[in-house]
């Protein structure tokens, strides 16, 4: 599903984000980067979100070579996409239940619609009764619910999560992890960006690991014969 | 768990946002009245100058034909001439393209009309003996350029039925350089508040986009075209446009409704009968459109100048 090849990332002359660095995501994968910051975990999300070009080597999408994609048809592109912040980027002038319609409405479903879906993502997200408050509302872990509603609401094939548990204490942090793998159950891939290794550990899903921009591991934790 | 309904079509999808971006550009001026309500206020100014001229522009015309009366041109005509052939002649001056109005008076008609006449009447006396020519006034088209009225009356001049062609060009020269000077002014001020509704439009435009940055690049990472997050600014550029040109309309009638007495006085002072007129409902929707359009080219081209959507 995705091809990242020999893919480089400069900002100016010096600033390398991203080195040299290959990799492929079989659809209904579930995966982690992590790295320490500035590893370059958030500048693979942003390649892949289109956000920005790559300075050198091929991305490809479902085949497809992403920077043959004209400007203009780059919002078709992310249609397919959903992404989750770790700032949760939520519109404070709408509702939690508006917010969450969104991607629903752009892509042209009725409001009726869009509304019904809604209710039914953030059922999922176990955040249903909070539908008509405000994202400040809301506490800092339910935002995060919002937002991953938000990705997945439309049913995209791809989603792609920057630090989703940042903010989150540990027991917050697993019940997302969940919601993610509920969600990779039904056939969506998903990309997460994490530092936190002690989740990472927990999940057992494929792991990427980046360092100064290099890919420097690409492993599958193997399950601890001794945990309780 | 929700069905997943299937994807719309473009007709739908394209009239369903119209239909959300129309609602979000009716209610962002509200939710900063009092900024919106200035921005209003000088767009309405903006549109008053030009429309204010338009409506003088207007009742000038009825003004003109008035004063064009003054500089119509008398044929005298031949004495000979009985009142048939003068009757036919007159014909064919009515038929000649530039011509608007041609009307034959005959000889008793003329002297009576001296007679009549305040300062004429005290030498008809003494010219009373004279016998009077039959006498054609004719009045050219109001938009006659004045080289071709003088071709007009010059070919009249030499024709052997026409004695005599009291014509007065100059006035009629003074009239046309009035009329193209304030045309001019009209085209110019018009063009001028129109750039500087543009300029106040785009400002306003680059504002709301300003405020509105996040949650336009939100839009954008959620899959939302170009069109989808510039529409609701274009539906808002139109609502202040619209209601803009609305309180423009209403500076108008209370303008006129001042001006009416004096006006008034100042026509009944030159002798002539003339009231000032507003706008007609046909001219207020084209007011009304021509905004509308001008609102929505500002807001477009305000918003092409902004990087939306670009990587």
């Amino acid at each position: 599903m995705i091809s990242f090849k020999r893919v480089s990332k400069s900002y100016g002359k010096d600033n390398k984000a991203l080195r040299d660095v290959s990799f492929e995501v079989e659809a209904g994968e579930m995966l982690f980067l992590t790295g320490h910051s500035g590893a370059g975990k958030t500048t693979i999300l942003r390649l892949l979100m289109m956000m920005q070009p790559i300075s050198y080597g091929q991305l490809c999408v479902n085949g497809k070579d992403i920077n043959t994609i004209k400007t203009k048809d780059i919002h078709k592109y992310r249609l397919n996409i959903g992404m989750i912040f770790q700032d949760h980027r939520l519109l404070d002038n709408k509702t939690v239940l508006e917010n969450v319609a969104l991607p629903l409405q752009i892509r042209g479903y009725s409001d009726s619609y869009s509304f019904k879906s809604a209710r039914a993502a953030l059922q999922q997200v176990s955040i249903g009764e909070k539908a008509e408050f405000y994202p400040q509302e809301l506490s800092s872990g339910q935002q995060q619910r919002v937002g991953i509603a938000r990705a997945f609401v439309a049913k995209p094939s791809l989603i792609l999560a920057d630090e989703p548990t940042g903010n989150l204490d540990p027991d917050l942090s697993l019940e997302l992890m969940q919601i993610f793998e509920e969600l990779n159950k039904q056939g969506m891939t998903i990309i997460i960006a994490s530092h936190d290794l002690f989740l990472i550990k927990r999940l057992q899903k494929r792991v990427l690991v980046l360092d100064k921009g290099e890919l420097i591991d690409d492993f599958n934790p193997q399950p601890n014969p001794y945990a309780p | 768990m929700i069905k997943k309904a299937s994807q719309p079509n473009g007709l739908v999808k394209y009239t369903r946002g119209h239909k959300r971006a129309l609602g979000e550009g009716l209610s962002m001026p509200w939710k900063q009245p009092i900024k919106s309500f200035m921005t209003i206020l000088t767009l309405a100014i903006c549109f008053f100058i030009p429309l204010f001229l338009w409506t003088i522009w207007l009742n000038y015309d009825e003004l003109k034909e008035s004063w064009q009366q003054q500089g119509s041109i008398a044929v005298f005509l031949e004495g000979k001439m009985d009142l048939k052939e003068a009757g036919i002649f007159m014909q064919e001056i009515k038929e000649m393209p530039l011509v608007d109005t041609a009307v034959l008076t005959d000889s008793n008609q003329v002297k009576k009309s001296l007679f009549e006449d305040a300062q004429f009447s005290q030498v008809m006396d003494l010219i009373q003996a004279q016998d009077f020519p039959k006498q054609i006034s004719v009045k050219v088209k109001s938009d006659t350029a004045v080289e071709l009225v003088d071709d007009f009356v010059n070919n009249l001049t030499i024709n052997p039925q026409v004695e005599y062609v009291s014509y007065d060009k100059q006035w009629l020269t003074q009239l046309e350089a009035i009329t193209q000077t304030l045309l001019q002014m009209a085209r110019i001020s018009a063009l001028m508040f129109l750039l500087i509704v543009m300029v106040i439009l785009g400002n306003t435009i680059a504002n709301e986009i300003t405020d509105h940055k996040s949650e336009l690049r939100l839009l954008e990472l959620i899959g939302a075209s170009d069109a989808q997050t510039r529409r609701s600014f274009l539906y808002m550029g139109v609502v202040l446009g619209t209601i803009a040109a609305l309180l423009s309309l209403l500076f108008l009638s209370v303008s006129f409704y001042w001006l009416e007495d004096t006006v008034a006085s100042l026509v009944q002072n030159f002798g002539m009968n003339i009231t000032l007129h507003g706008l007609n409902v046909a001219q207020v929707l084209s007011v009304l459109i021509a905004a509308i359009l001008v609102t929505w080219i500002a807001a477009r081209l305000s918003l092409s100048s902004q990087q939306l959507n670009q990587i």
